[in-house]
């Protein structure tokens, strides 16, 4: 159901892949028809992490196309209000949600969410994303995953694993992971992943779970060491960390970014066939 | 900033929004079993 994915992107990458994607939502010819700007709405403050790939979307599909696409952040909520404004836009294709994990990270975990990411969008397509790595710091006793397993269920509820915060796909592996190898980890929820790394770094927490780009300077370093990565299939970047379903099958917490528009499929089904609609977007195939 | 990589193999809407929904139900499930609510 997952597809293995790297890690978070660097700018350099973005760049250069993301015009690739683009272009692959460029297949849509309807996009091309348009002439009035669209507004991607991500959902998260500008110059966030989700900010540059939003930003860098449009801009490909602005040059692609010849048309307009312009980025309006609309954060809060962990991505929900963002994701609640478009779920509530007119479904006439000029309004669109990059949407990510965290939109249904969000709507099973926080109550009342103001969308259903099953309904309220007709999901254009994803173009990209990276893996959740779990890490060991220099105060960790366990370096591979199963005695990790093994020192936790000796120690059940003593070994702390950080996170860039609450409700982020991190704290949903750890979580899943507990469940999934019988054991209590004690999840120690940061705002944000520099202040972890920090603690992490400095022996106060031993266990770190957070996109790989975040790691990658101290496991070349030595002061860290990946223990497990959360995709489907090893990663080109960590060939030799294995994935946590190699263990536990069922464990995988990609990051994936992608677009929707407001709708349902009953509603794109009659775009599809009104022609001067904006929403004769066209699914493009796989690339 | 690191020399990972942005995997942009392009999934087609059919098969995105079954992930979606498929993300959604396991999340769904891992928060109810860990009693996880974000206020």
């Amino acid at each position: 159901m997952h597809r293995p994915l790297p890690s978070r992107p660097s700018r350099r990458t973005v760049l250069r892949e993301g015009g690739a994607g683009a272009a692959a939502l460029l297949a849509l010819p309807a996009l091309r028809a348009q002439a009035v700007a669209t507004t991607i709405v991500a959902p998260f403050p500008a110059g966030g992490t989700l900010d540059l790939p939003a930003r860098l979307l449009a801009s490909g599909m602005a040059q692609a196309s010849g048309q307009q696409f312009v980025v309006e952040n609309i954060g809060g909520a962990g991505g929900m209000l963002g994701a609640g404004n478009v779920a509530k836009a007119v479904p006439d294709g000029r309004r669109l949600l990059l949407i990510s994990t965290a939109q249904p990270i969000a709507q099973a975990t926080f109550r009342n969410p103001p969308y259903d990411v099953a309904t309220s969008f007709d999901h254009l397509g994803m173009f990209g994303g990276w893996s959740t790595v779990l890490a060991a710091g220099p105060s960790a006793e366990a370096r591979t995953l199963p005695d990790l397993v093994a020192l936790a269920r000796k120690r059940p509820g003593q070994i702390d694993i950080a996170s860039p915060g609450n409700g982020t796909a991190p704290h949903l592996l750890i979580a899943l992971f507990g469940q999934r190898a019988g054991i209590q980890a004690q999840h120690v929820a940061y705002r944000g992943a520099a202040p972890a790394l920090l603690d992490v770094l400095g022996g106060r927490v031993p266990y770190m779970a957070t996109g790989l780009s975040a790691f990658q300077p101290h496991f070349k370093s030595g002061r860290m060491t990946p223990v497990a990565v959360a995709s489907a299939k090893r990663i080109a970047a960590l060939p030799d960390v294995p994935t946590f379903a190699e263990l536990f099958p069922g464990v995988v917490v990609n990051v994936w970014l992608g677009l929707s528009a407001p709708g349902s499929r009953a509603c794109c089904a009659r775009w599809s066939t009104a022609p001067s609609s904006a929403a004769r977007w066209r699914r493009p195939s796989s690339t | 900033m690191a020399t990972a990589e942005l995997d942009v193999n392009y999934v087609a809407a059919e098969p995105f929004g079954q992930q979606v929904r498929q993300d959604l139900a396991v999340y769904r499930d891992v928060v109810a079993k860990a009693g996880i609510v974000v206020q």
